[in-house]
């Protein structure tokens, strides 16, 4: 038994150590892949404790006191909560044409700046917040402190240290951004700032005469956890009883006294944050688990080629054992150890390295998440066990099944030393009827004549293609023609994005429509709107007739002001579709304003940021506002080419202002995007595309490594009687790189291709639990005729580097092989 | 000697030493030879004496460690693995002891591997050879076996078939009859008498006197040199007897 062990290690040392290596590749793939999808929930439940962020808060003002009391006692009665707050914030409204007055502004130190029109500021150093949130980044610099969260500091040019100013009436509070706040339920909203004490303290006295300052309590509430669906319900319902306990409190209100002022109130919840990352972050798992399926998958057939040729190579040898009284599960035994403990030596290397590399893996995380997750996830001691056993479960069944032909050797066997399969089929591919080189010909004969080999090569060859083709697809629409991405948006890609805070910015308007190359200006807005009683965003435009995002995948564009896109997955999850009618209802000044609209179409939505599209009109006393104009933006188009620079631009501008404009944002369309998510989406595709290729070239070229040091092994008589016959050195090269050739070349066109169009198909499976489910993908046939003919060329080369040994077969070797 | 200058191989001052473990063996020993054209020349020797080691340095096998080797007018001991290769094609057929075809192909693809090597059409490489398999007894519908599937007679004169489908100079054989029974034997040594008659050169190693008193001239090695050699003339079945008795007396002269 021994012998068999001796015989296979020594034959099959470059094919262990492939084995080795991608068995523990597979398993730090499954830990980690698996760590993230399994420790979604505990990723959220662990955020919210270590950032010590509520659940969710709900702010009123107005009446402060009675409010408060009220929403108290209805917290007071539930069971449910564990632990609430209340705490004192200020929120600042910026009056119109009001210039620097009064306004919280940032600058970095390349002269970008962020401006906070409306903010709102919560006191860092209270130390009576039960909420108090975890900071990082924090420096230390002379002046204020102004903290912001990691999704402002991440989508904005700001960064901690950055210069920053509040200006009150013509007081200046200057300070710095002192650092990033961890809050689950505040992590995207820009506005929401928290400040130092000491500039607390002077807001809460400004706003005792500044009537723009405005106190406002949030209570911050935070429930018993059981798991993370509970919590959500949990959220929701309560919230739900607020809304309507308030709602019953301004009734009774207005009847005693008319004039009496409604309670507003707002309410955040961690929901956002949850879709806001979650699909990024299942898709990063997801994607690291099918990874290491593939991985294990070329295990199992390595495996699978390495024991079957060893089998057949030592039919000799295991008759003889068979004779000595050995059967065959004692045989087929002998193979799995040797394959256990090279198993379980990777495995174990695959834990350690799958562990120690979660940590980077978790950065990726806290990118994408935009809240600190190095403590919130970690190795999941379940995944561990389930990558074990599948790496077990796999090699132990992949040794069974390839050892059965152990059952069919007998002792006889022994004696007739080699019985190979092929003795018994067809001569393939025979010479007599060959139109191409003796070379070439050899090449096809082996290629034909050892199929195990053969379909192992290409099924390695064809799944590594597959995987280049769908990157390069992947990497060409993310990095190279974003159109199809940019259409996935719901962001138009207009020239600009452009506001301003003036009553009537109509003179700056029509100085840019008389800008040369001038083509179109169309006014748009995000609001939130009841669609049939459910509150959400939509964005609405003045003119659908020159979106150069194309929204659309399904429908029609609106033509009329009742006539709304509606986001595909939103449509789904509440049971709506093209042709329906909904009411679209919200309050212009305190009066509830209603209009039925007609779902014409439906748009996608990766980023989550609107869920119906509409015209500006869509609710009348909207737009009839007389602010309208103000909290809008217009997109400003140009003619293709003829689009200024944002420099040439503001300068247009400054001569009508005759100085300091006051932008309400101004932004290339391009920046909007890059911020919102190019930017993240293209540094992910450089990763992607380089780790890709290069995994795939070292597994092709191990592969063949592994192939031709068994070939020339097992080939050397074979290769000495042609060097008798009068082949060069070159010509056996040829033929073992032929054959090799052939193989590449088919897997590669077939996954090239394969690839190339199941990008789509599979994006889309993959994307439909984030929103977008309709991946139209560009197939940049360029990229897969360069990866189908790169994966051959690289073939051959390998091939000829590892065929070199062939030189020290000489024909002389005859003499001394028996 | 009879053949004057027509040598088809001459070597000069043949030297082959193996060394094993930092012991040197000298096997061939500023060996001097000369092999005429159209001879049918036997090495034989005891065993461990060099046949096989002269042979492949004849042929191009093998390198010689030291001297010459002329063969058909060229200086082969000069040439580079590659270039031996490629005069090996063209100059050399080889039939060995065991048959060493490839068992991963049929025997017509064994005969035409070698076949294809030349420039000749693929065709008429092909009728060839058809042609010698019918000369030697194989008929087509063996054409398509494996030699897993073939006996060692069968064997051996697919092996002879493969070794002049090109149409060699020389034909080397070492030991073509080591491994089979008489009747093969001699149905083997009766197909190289006939390229013999044909105007072949036959260069051919053999333990076996029967088969030895096939040649025209039989060399006996011993030292790493040629001790003697004896013209038997060309081969003629009814002088067997005669062929024999003059062998076996040089035989034992030689102290075989
Ligand atoms: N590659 C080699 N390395 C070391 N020694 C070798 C090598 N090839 C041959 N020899 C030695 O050279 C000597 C001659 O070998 P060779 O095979 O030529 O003998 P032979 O006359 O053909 O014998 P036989 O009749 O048994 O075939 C032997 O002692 C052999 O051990
Ligand atoms: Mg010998």
């Amino acid at each position: 038994m021994w012998s068999i062990i001796k015989s296979h290690f020594h034959k099959g040392k470059t094919g262990f150590i492939i084995t080795g290596l991608f068995i523990s590749l597979s398993v730090i793939m499954m830990i980690v892949g698996l760590s993230i999808c399994l420790g979604m929930d505990g990723l959220y439940y662990n955020a919210r404790n270590l950032s010590n962020s509520p659940d969710c808060w709900i702010s009123v003002y107005e009446n402060p006191g009675e409010e408060q009391a009220l929403l108290e006692n209805i917290l007071k009665e539930r069971d449910d909560v564990e632990l609430y707050d209340v705490q004192e914030i200020y929120y600042f409204e910026t009056a119109i044409g009001e210039d620097d007055n009064n306004r919280l502004s940032v600058f970095n130190s390349q002269g970008q700046s962020l401006i906070f029109n409306s903010w709102l500021a919560m006191n860092i150093d209270d130390e009576d917040n039960a909420f108090k949130p975890y900071l990082r980044d924090s420096v230390e610099k002379e002046g204020y402190k102004f903290y912001i969260t990691g999704n402002c500091a991440e989508t904005s040019p700001i960064s901690v240290g950055d210069e920053a100013v509040y200006v009150n009436n013509g007081v200046r509070y200057e300070g710095y951004i002192a650092g990033i706040y961890d809050d689950m339920t505040r992590i995207y909203h820009h506005s929401n700032v928290y400040v130092g004490g000491d500039l607390y303290q002077e807001i809460a006295k400004l706003s005792q005469t500044d009537k723009s300052i405005i106190e406002e309590y949030s209570i911050n509430i935070r429930f018993n956890y059981t798991d993370e669906k509970a919590n959500t319900l949990a959220q929701q319902e309560l919230l739900g009883v607020f809304v309507d306990a308030l709602n019953d409190y301004n009734a009774s209100r207005l009847q005693e006294d008319p004039t009496a002022p409604i309670v507003y109130s707002s309410y955040w919840t961690r929901e956002d944050f949850k879709t806001g990352t979650r699909g990024f972050i299942l898709l990063l798992g997801t994607a690291m688990i099918a990874f290491a399926i593939i991985v294990a998958a070329i295990v199992a057939i390595v495996i699978a080629f390495l024991v079957r040729s060893s089998v057949l190579d030592e039919v000799r040898n295991l008759g003889v054992w068979k004779s000595l009284g050995y059967t065959t599960n004692q045989l087929r035994a002998s193979y799995l150890a040797i394959y256990g403990v090279i198993s379980g030596i990777c495995l174990l290397v695959g834990v350690v390295l799958g562990i120690g590399l979660m940590p980077t893996f978790v950065g990726i995380v806290t990118n994408m998440a935009r809240l600190d997750c190095s403590k919130a996830i970690g190795t999941n001691v379940g995944g561990v066990f389930i990558a074990i056993f599948v790496v077990v479960a796999l090699v132990s069944s992949v040794v069974y099944l390839s050892t059965a032909k152990v059952k069919r050797i007998t002792p006889l066997s022994a004696m007739r030393s080699n019985i190979q399969t092929h003795s018994f089929k067809k001569n393939k591919a025979p010479l007599d009827k060959s139109r191409i080189t003796v070379n070439a010909h050899l090449g096809v004969k082996s290629v034909v004549g050892e199929t195990h080999r053969s379909v192992m090569v290409m099924a390695i060859v064809l799944i590594m293609s597959l995987l280049c083709s769908f990157v390069s697809v992947v990497f060409y629409n993310l990095k190279v023609d974003q159109s199809a991405i940019i259409n996935m948006s719901a962001i138009e890609n207009a020239d600009f994005y452009i506001g301003f805070y003036y009553e009537d910015p109509s003179p700056y308007f029509d100085a840019i429509h008389e800008m040369d190359g001038f083509e179109a200006d169309v006014i748009c807005t995000r609001v939130g709107i009841s669609i049939d009683d459910d509150y959400c965003y939509g964005q609405l435009y003045s003119s659908f007739d020159h979106m150069r995002t194309n929204f659309l995948y399904q429908g029609r564009y609106p033509k009329y002001s009742n006539e709304i896109l509606i986001e595909e997955q939103y449509a789904k999850s509440e049971g709506l579709s093209i042709g329906d009618s909904v009411n679209m209802s919200m309050e212009v000044d305190m009066v509830k304003s209603e209009k039925s609209c007609v779902i014409v179409g439906y748009f996608q939505n990766l980023i989550d940021n609107a869920r119906f599209l509409g015209f500006v009109d869509i609710i009348d006393e909207l737009y009839d506002l007389d602010d309208f104009a103000f909290y809008s933006q217009h997109l400003i188009y140009f003619e293709n080419g003829k689009a200024p620079t944002i420099d040439q631009l503001d300068n247009v501008l400054r001569e009508v202002a005759g100085g300091n404009v006051q932008y309400n944002g101004f932004q290339r369309g391009r920046d909007v995007l890059n911020s919102s998510f190019l930017n993240t989406v293209e540094t992910a595709a450089d990763a992607v595309m380089s780790v890709f290729f290069s995994i795939t070239a070292i597994v092709i070229a191990l592969l063949l490594v592994m192939l031709i040091k068994l070939k020339l092994l097992r080939e050397r008589r074979n290769y000495a009687i042609y060097k008798a016959l009068g082949y060069t050195t070159a010509d056996v090269m040829t033929q073992i790189a032929v054959a090799m050739v052939i193989l590449g070349a088919i897997g590669s066109v077939v996954g090239g291709i394969v690839g190339a169009l199941t990008t789509s198909p599979m994006l889309s499976l993959f994307g439909s639990f984030i929103g977008a489910g309709h991946f139209s993908f560009i197939i940049p046939w360029g990229y897969i005729v360069a990866i189908v003919f790169a994966i051959p060329i690289l073939i051959y080369a390998v091939s000829m580097l590892c065929a070199i040994p062939v030189r020290r077969i000489e024909p002389a070797l005859l003499l001394r092989v028996r | 000697m009879e053949h004057g200058n027509d040598f088809v191989i001459s070597t000069q001052g043949l030297c082959k030493t193996f060394s094993v473990g930092g012991v040197q063996q000298h096997v061939l020993n500023n060996l001097d030879l000369q092999i005429a054209e159209g001879d049918f020349t036997v090495i034989m020797g005891n065993s461990g004496s060099g046949k096989s080691t002269l042979l492949y340095a004849l042929s191009g096998m093998d390198r010689p460690t030291l001297g010459k080797i002329i063969f058909g007018g060229e200086e082969i001991s000069e040439y580079s693995n590659d270039k031996l290769a490629k005069f090996r094609r063209a100059n050399c057929g080889f039939i060995f002891q065991e048959s060493f075809l490839n068992d991963n192909m049929s025997i017509m693809d064994n005969v035409l591997s070698a076949g294809y090597l030349s420039k000749r059409p693929r065709k008429q490489v092909y009728g060839d050879a058809c042609k010698y398999f019918e000369s030697v007894g194989i008929s087509k519908d063996m054409y398509s076996k494996f030699p897993t599937q073939m006996s060692g007679g069968e064997l051996q004169r697919v092996g002879l078939v493969r070794a002049i489908i090109n149409d060699p100079k020389v034909i080397f054989a070492d030991e073509p009859t080591g491994a089979l029974n008489s009747a093969n034997s001699t149905a083997v040594l009766d197909i190289m008498n006939d390229l013999h008659a044909q105007g072949k050169s036959i260069v051919m190693v053999t333990h076996d006197i029967r088969s030895a008193i096939r040649g025209s001239r039989v060399l006996y090695l011993k030292d790493g040199v040629i001790l003697n050699e004896i013209s038997l003339g060309n081969y003629d079945p009814l002088e067997e007897k005669s062929r024999l008795d003059k062998l076996k007396c040089f035989l034992d002269e030689m102290g075989w």
